[in-house]
């Protein structure tokens, strides 16, 4: 009797923790509205430095709050940040010449979320004089 | 759902409190155990199948319950993720990681809805059972404990 008795409270806890949790509901739509895209990146590269400049939609600049510029590692399919710019032009120093060199933008809007990044653009960068 | 289980308690509660009295008492083990009462009434048979389909549900319970409340988890994660993303690209991949998970937890939770559903089920024919065929049938076989051993009972019927 003890045993039955220890199985049916078993039962009845099992059934009672199961009907307790739930999974909360997904949120049906995908909420985030991203700023546009850079467009039509071009690197100027010079001795040890490289000069990047982009257009981005005049309607869109006030709600820009930073250009973001990474440098692209092709070997390593890696991005890493090396500055921001509230303008739509950017140079890279200190760079080791005799080096290629890629670039990528993304722009970030007032909120800090940031929009896509651009296809990275290369350029080859010369030693100093 | 809920329903079910007040009912359940319910009986529980009565079946204790009528433990003593002899008739219709094969009904009140059924209550305690699915396939008890059967197996006093001598029905091996549906003793087993309904001990055995009660245990199978219940176990079923327990690890849809179990992988239930991980999947959920894991959504939860990935919905933090989700909204936490300051990328446009960490986003979009963590909304379809969220997707992912979401449908994960929606499927166990059918599973483990069948599983309570199996479970109610087959206490409840269990009681139905012992109900409507209330018959006991004299053990072809029994085993009884004597002083220093056991008393071997055979029967026949025609």
């Amino acid at each position: 009797m003890k045993r039955s008795i220890a199985f049916a409270l078993f039962s009845a806890a099992l059934l009672c923790s199961s009907c307790g949790t739930d999974h909360a509901n997904l949120p049906t739509e995908f909420v985030y509205t991203a700023p546009p895209t850079p467009t039509g990146l071009a690197a100027d590269p010079g001795a040890e430095r490289c000069a990047l400049s982009w257009s981005y939609p005049a309607e869109a600049m006030p709600l820009v709050r930073e250009f973001r510029v990474y440098q692209y590692y092709e070997s390593y399919d890696m991005l890493q940040l090396v500055g921001t710019t509230a303008d739509t032009a950017f140079v890279d120093t200190l760079l080791v010449g005799n080096l290629y060199y890629c670039y990528s933008v993304s722009a970030v809007d007032t909120t800090g979320f940031e929009g896509w990044r651009t296809a990275a653009v290369c350029a080859f960068v010369p030693t100093g004089p | 759902m809920k329903r079910y289980i007040a009912a359940m308690l319910v009986a529980a509660a009565l079946a204790g409190a009528a433990a003593d009295a002899s008739a219709g008492e094969n009904l009140w083990y059924s209550v305690f155990f699915p396939g008890w009462g059967q197996t006093r009434a001598g029905h091996y048979g549906r003793a087993a199948l309904f001990a055995g389909g009660e245990v199978v549900s219940l176990v079923a319970l327990a690890i849809s319950d179990v992988q239930y409340d991980r999947a959920v988890e894991q959504y939860d994660r990935a919905r933090a993720a989700y909204l936490g993303a300051t990328y446009i690209g960490d986003a979009v991949e963590q909304y379809d990681v969220m997707r992912e998970k979401w449908d994960d937890a929606e499927s166990l939770h059918r599973y483990r809805q069948a599983a309570i559903g199996a479970a109610v089920g087959v206490w409840v024919v269990n009681i139905v059972d012992r109900v409507l065929f209330d018959e006991t049938r004299v053990p072809p076989i029994a085993f009884a404990p004597r002083a220093g051993g056991f008393a071997v009972a055979a029967s026949l019927s025609f």
